[in-house]
């Protein structure tokens, strides 16, 4: 193969190698349910700012403080370079305040022209004033939000923007609501400069005199207090002309003067448990006045309102339960004031009213519970409502909504056999009494049963199990209880059981006692059979080939062989004479039996070894002097034992 | 050394080397409960101190005590949809997180009537970097305890949410861009749309979210998202345990092997197999030395 085509079967490679890799990333890539935040791309988006900032200003435009606020709150979040950070707060800020100093100026508008149609100048000038100064802060705040537009502006570069872009569009509309927001300041400003200018032109109308007296200065609430007082111009009764008594700024009774100017009204003190009421007479000029006379308004008078006052101590239960009722007390303390005969109170829980009724001193209600009720705090409000001189009470306290937790009690045999079956007793119990008709699921190793609570809480279940892959041991059973009622959760329990699985156990043990006796035999004879076989004749002289003088040099060589392994074995003359014994073993076909000495074997063998018998009976000799006597074997002993046993076999061989 | 060695053994440790390799090497797939990466749960796991489900049959059998965690990917099955009612009926609480999956089907199967949009929700000025990963500001009170905001990361919205409780909304600047263009267009639904809403259903009740990516690794921690979870899962209990279902997640063959690998670890822990193993390598010793017994008992 060329160069060149070898060059090009790797590029075919390279790029199917390449194919594999990709095309299946592909599918991954386009569905993108997620990417890695740490390094997405940052993108600032200006429409959106100034669809912001549109949806700002359209509220502040409608005067909706509330949505104004909530928006306002937003801009911490919003995505935007860091230089516009301060632009976004200013814009919010004055957004803000702009807004409320709009709500301020609708209700200072309305409050100066009611006072201008009862020619009440005096009264009307500071509030002109105040109104003029909160208009001057609201064009400062529309200063700033156009700035800040145009900040914003230079920073997304709209100038550059063609006509018609998204971006320009979205500038231009925050733009028009400036515009819009500036329309609406001017008119203000029409509005109050004209509410000057009459408040200045009516200044030199001429100011009646109004005074009042109110006797006693103290009274129960309900009451009757006298009210009286005199009405001049330049010291001359003003007779006919129609008084207002006003209670802490709001018109109560309404009547005129007699014909020296004065005026004399009983009132009933109202039911305001307040310790103090401010009272003041007001005089407006109406019909023909109008024109001639300012408004009067007398000094204030203060009268001190007495009433019974009690405090409303509230107890309820610790734990309040879903769907179950609950117990409320309560104890009002009136302290030294008298105590009524009865009080009506209304219960709300959570601003939801739950129950009205009437008491007669201290109250216990028990008040059934939703059963969605959700665990957790809960605010209940007792309300005593006012009756005659006593004051309304009211208190709170928080209920603590919980769902009990059902307790089991299991009683099962402390161990069981498998295959078999065994019988769980138990008991549901809870904060709230023996749990009845609740489901119980009994789990143990992935089988599953299930059992009813009876009425006193108590169930029964049975099971039953034929096999398994364990031995014997504690095992987990596990127990899950869904009650019916509302108010108990769920509960789990786990308890231990020892499961002696018989028929594994059987089996474990048979092969464990098979083992423990076939084994030892096993490796005790396949160890023997093994040092035979590597003693045996068959092995030493390659079985009974050996005689044949063909196979001298083969017998030397296994003899040789025979010597290495045997000295592992065995040293000294025994080593030779143990070489001597299996080669005539062999030869013979006649063993060594227990009882027999040496020299009888060799006696016995006589006849088959022929010549080499000599030998051996010398040979015997030299063992039983060294078996059976105090001589120790020498080196010579050895050659001699050496040279006797190659004898016998060089003997054997003829 | 004979050629069936040689094999026998290439065949031995190149197992080895690759049960070693997917043990050790994270997964990089989404959602995945080995993979500690940005895109993993790893690490959201543990901080819940939830557990996962990995097969059919434990989700079916999910006690109702149980906080259960659902990103369908894969189509459920009849017979999981069952077990999730069932679930649901006897007093789980089951959070459904979804975007572009499943969840529509299991909703249907619950005759619930609010369905996840699909449509991807961007939010330009909201957001977390850009308008893909939205912010949100406005949550019900029942979940808002400790929240100022949480960052979703390329979610869809909820529609058709009728009667059910919302517990979280986008910004009014957000829109679910239908036409796949980035940019809002007439007809695209406009914020404030409803991100995440709860309904009971028997005893128990279903929260859905739409967008699991909350839980990634790398999203988790980001914003309040951490505690926007807490507050849907609920004040904690020591009965009460979370568990992510992640058999409905699209694994890449490491993920199951992983997570079989797993099974199998659970498995062999468990004492009676441990005890079973023992037996069986003192009978294999036990045979070997047998057939070489002649070594027994030798002088070296």
């Amino acid at each position: 193969m060329t160069t060149v085509k070898v060059t090009l079967w790797k590029i075919a490679l390279t790029a199917f190698a390449l194919v594999c890799v990709v095309l299946p990333g592909l599918p991954v890539s386009a569905a993108l349910p997620q990417e890695n935040p740490d390094t997405a791309v940052v993108f600032f988006n200006g429409v959106s700012l100034f669809q912001f900032y549109t949806g700002i200003l359209d509220l502040v435009i409608l005067k909706n403080q509330a949505d104004v606020l909530v928006n306002i709150q937003k801009t911490p979040f919003a995505n935007i370079p860091p230089t516009l950070n301060d632009t976004i707060n200013n814009f919010a800020g004055s957004a803000q305040n702009i807004c409320s100093r709009m709500l301020e100026l609708d209700a200072g508008v309305n409050e100066i022209n009611t006072l201008l149609q009862q020619s009440r100048f005096d009264e009307a000038a500071p509030l002109n004033n105040q109104a003029l100064r909160t208009l001057s802060q609201a064009e400062g705040d529309l200063g700033t939000i156009e700035t800040e537009v145009r900040n914003t502006l230079a920073q997304f570069q709209v100038a550059a923007a063609a006509n018609g872009s998204p971006i320009t569009t979205a500038y231009s509309a925050a733009s028009d609501r400036i515009q819009k927001l500036n329309d609406m300041l001017l008119l203000y400003r029409t509005i109050l400069t004209g509410q000057q200018n009459e408040i200045l032109n009516k200044k030199s109308l001429q100011s009646p005199l109004l005074t009042l007296n109110v006797t006693p200065a103290q009274a129960f609430v309900g009451d009757t207090i006298n009210i009286e007082g005199t009405l001049k111009a330049d010291n001359n009764p003003l007779a006919g002309r129609e008084i207002s008594i006003l209670l802490n700024g709001t018109q109560s009774i309404k009547f005129k003067t007699d014909s020296q100017g004065n005026f004399r009204v009983a009132l009933q003190v109202p039911y305001w448990y307040v310790s103090v009421i401010q009272i003041q007479a007001l005089y407006y000029p109406q019909n023909t006045d109008a024109g001639v006379y300012r408004a009067a308004l007398s000094t204030i008078t203060p009268l001190q309102v007495l009433f019974y006052k009690a405090k409303l101590v509230l107890t309820t239960d610790a734990k309040i339960y879903p769907g179950r009722p609950f117990v409320i007390s309560g104890r009002l303390d009136y302290g030294a004031d008298p105590i009524p005969p009865s009080r009506e109170i209304e219960i709300s829980l959570d601003n939801v009213p739950l129950s009205e009724s009437e008491i007669t001193g201290n109250f216990t209600e028990n008040i059934p519970l939703p059963a969605d009720m959700k665990t957790g705090k809960h605010l209940i409000n007792v309300s005593v409502l006012a009756s005659g001189r006593f004051a309304p009470v009211l208190a709170d306290t928080t209920l603590n909504v919980v769902k009990a937790v059902p307790v089991i009690t299991a009683k099962m045999p402390s161990a069981a056999l498998i295959p078999g079956n065994f019988v769980i007793n138990g008991k549901l119990d809870s904060e709230t009494g023996p749990v009845a008709g609740a489901q119980i699921t009994i789990s143990f190793e992935g089988n599953k049963i299930t059992a009813t609570s009876g009425t006193n809480g108590t169930f029964t279940a049975s099971f039953k199990k034929n096999w398994g892959f364990g031995l014997f041991g504690a095992q987990t059973l596990d127990f899950g209880v869904i009650p019916q009622e509302p108010w108990l959760t769920t509960a789990t329990a786990s308890y231990k059981i020892m499961i002696v699985y018989l028929v594994n156990c059987c089996i474990f043990f048979f092969i464990l006692g098979l083992l423990s006796i076939v084994l030892p035999r096993s490796l005790k004879f396949k160890t023997r059979e093994n040092r035979q076989s590597q003693l045996s004749p068959e092995t030493l002289l390659t079985a009974d080939k050996l005689p044949q003088a063909s196979q001298i040099e083969v017998n030397k060589r296994i003899m040789a062989d025979n010597e290495r392994a045997i000295k592992e074995y065995d040293d000294g003359i025994f080593y030779w004479y143990r070489i001597v014994l299996q080669l005539v073993q062999k030869i013979s076909g006649v063993l060594i039996k227990p009882n027999q000495t040496l020299r009888e074997y060799v006696t016995a063998t006589g006849k088959a070894t022929g010549p080499a018998a000599r030998y051996l009976v010398e040979f015997t000799r030299m063992i039983e002097k060294a078996l059976y006597s105090s001589h120790k074997t020498s080196d010579d002993d050895v050659k001699t034992g050496e040279r006797l046993a190659h004898s016998v076999q060089e003997s054997l061989k003829k | 050394m004979k050629i069936q060695h040689i094999f026998i053994i290439t065949i031995v440790i190149t197992i080895v080397v690759s049960l070693l390799c997917i043990s050790f090497f994270p997964s990089i797939q989404d959602f995945m409960e080995y993979n500690t990466l940005w895109n993993g749960v790893r690490h959201s796991l543990n901080s819940m101190n939830a557990g996962t489900i990995d097969t059919s049959q434990e989700l079916t059998n999910v006690n109702s005590n149980n906080i259960l965690i659902c990103i369908p990917y894969i189509q459920y099955s009849n017979s999981e949809l069952d077990g999730l009612k069932t679930f649901v009926n006897n007093g789980g609480k089951l959070i459904l997180m979804d975007d572009y999956g499943y969840g529509n089907s299991v909703l249907q199967y619950l005759n619930l009537d609010c369905r996840f949009s699909g449509a991807p929700l961007l939010d330009p000025l909201f957001c977390y970097k850009n308008q893909w990963l939205p912010e949100i500001i406005d949550f019900a009170p029942s979940v808002s305890k400790g929240l100022k905001e949480i960052i979703l990361n390329h979610a869809t919205a909820l529609t058709n949410t009728g009667t059910i409780e919302t517990l979280a909304w986008s910004s009014s600047g957000s829109f679910l861009d239908r036409n796949g263009n980035e940019t809002w267009d007439k007809g695209e639904p406009q914020g404030p749309l409803p991100v995440a809403a709860r309904q009971q259903l028997g005893k128990g009740e279903i929260i859905l979210v739409s967008d699991p990516s909350i839980l990634i690794n790398s999203m988790l921690g980001r914003g309040d998202n951490a505690q926007f979870m807490k507050n849907l899962i609920g004040p904690e209990t020591t009965s009460v345990q979370i568990l992510l279902d992640t058999s409905h997640l699209v694994k890449k063959p490491m993920d199951i092997t992983k997570t079989r690998l797993n099974l199998i670890k659970n498995v062999l822990s468990q004492p009676y197999v441990v005890l079973a193993l023992l037996l069986i390598i003192f009978l294999l010793t036990s045979l070997y030395l047998l057939r070489i017994g002649g070594s027994v008992g030798r002088k070296s």
